[in-house]
């Protein structure tokens, strides 16, 4: 197992072009990054999701609630780099665990040149202002 | 320093770029061509060359562990390259972006599929089929996106449960799911529907070795219902080379 390191975070903010507004928790790298919102309904295979081209300049909010806790492994990655822009997540696991060896998500930077992986414990702060 | 104004975010957000119109296929694309062997102690009964549009990790490997020497072709390889290597079978793989804008892999398939090698298709790649045989594609409202979504094979009622990943999606012909209608490479049908919404999941010509998914047999994590896909694509290389299925 792996514990995470309880540091102080920076307010995230998630802004969709209706307006809607969601405040949370920066988690992995910090910055800003734009993208199309959507959802994956998966209750597993996140890591699958962070390495799939596909997922090439979309934020991608997990419906499943608790994101990290089997940790990122050396075999699963679906490509040479993190595609998403961004991740949303509800709760980010402070422990990784798995039959083979890995690390906590947030120890994965991307790849240089590649868009940062922000990730948000986001929770909605208001209706739709448009 | 990043704002923290949600106006003025907003106002980025809406000058942001579309995801209607965006050729992503390219950006992500390998920039060089690898091969992937099968594995220790299996023997290499199949050449295919697989177009990059985005390609998963998982697929060469489902594809190595059959047997296949896949070759990974940049997105923006043309026919002459992607059948240079004489392949027994051509893929195009899932990819991100709008179909519509990957208007370089259509022309690529079209070529293939003129020199009626064996076609298989996954996600974008399904997509670009429908384009090449004259169908349009559009964006679904929400898209796909979980591993969860039944799909049936209109040849059969069977019911796979499947992954999707994909937020555009082939326009439904005229003639239906199931039935035939007519392309420049002859007659095709819409094999495979989404049983939540009615969406195209998958495409087959009838008189030409092509088929396509909309959805990931590949998927690592599952469900692993639709792994066989492989095993026809596998097949129809097969009768090609003259062996039978």
């Amino acid at each position: 197992m792996t514990a995470g390191q309880p540091t102080a975070r920076p307010p995230a903010l998630l802004v969709l072009e209706d307006g809607t507004t969601f405040r949370g928790t920066g988690y992995g790298a910090d910055g800003e990054t734009f993208g199309e919102a959507v959802f994956n309904t998966g209750m597993t295979g996140y890591q699958e999701t962070l390495t799939d081209p596909s997922y090439c300049r979309q934020i991608v909010a997990m419906t499943a609630p608790h994101i990290g806790n089997t940790g990122i492994n050396d075999e699963d990655n679906e490509s040479r780099a993190i595609w998403v822009s961004g991740f949303v997540i509800r709760d980010a696991s402070p422990i990784a665990s798995n039959w083979r060896p890995a690390a906590s998500p947030r120890s994965r930077s991307p790849a240089p040149g590649r868009s940062p992986c922000t990730c948000a414990n986001a929770a909605r702060c208001g209706p739709p202002s448009a | 320093m990043t704002t923290t104004d949600p106006d003025e975010l907003r106002q980025r957000v809406l000058r942001s770029p579309s995801m209607i119109g965006a050729d992503l296929a390219s950006v992500v694309s390998t920039p060089e061509a690898y091969v992937v062997p099968p594995p220790a102690g299996t023997p290499v009964r199949y050449r295919v060359a697989a177009v990059d549009l985005g390609i998963k990790t998982a697929t060469p490997l489902a594809m190595a562990r059959l047997g296949c020497e896949v070759h990974v072709l940049p997105a923006t390889s043309t026919a002459g390259q992607i059948l240079g290597a004489d392949p027994d079978g051509v893929f195009f793989s899932n990819g991100p972006g709008d179909p519509a804008a990957c208007g370089y892999a259509v022309t690529a398939m079209r070529d293939v599929l003129a020199a009626r090698v064996p076609v298989f298709g996954i996600c974008l790649g399904s997509q670009v089929l429908g384009r090449a045989l004259g169908l349009d594609t559009y964006k679904l409202r929400f898209g796909h996106r979980g591993v969860n979504q039944p799909v049936q094979d209109q040849r059969t009622a069977k019911v796979h449960i499947t992954s999707h990943n994909h937020g555009f999606a082939v326009a439904m012909p005229a003639a239906g799911a199931g039935h035939a209608f007519e392309t420049d490479f002859g007659p095709a049908q819409v094999t495979h529907v989404n049983l939540n919404d009615g969406v195209v999941e998958g495409l087959a010509l009838a008189d030409r070795p092509a088929f396509a998914v909309q959805y990931h047999p590949e998927a690592a994590p599952g469900p692993h219902d639709a792994r066989g896909l492989f095993g026809e694509f596998c097949a129809l290389m097969a009768q090609r080379q003259g062996r039978g299925a």
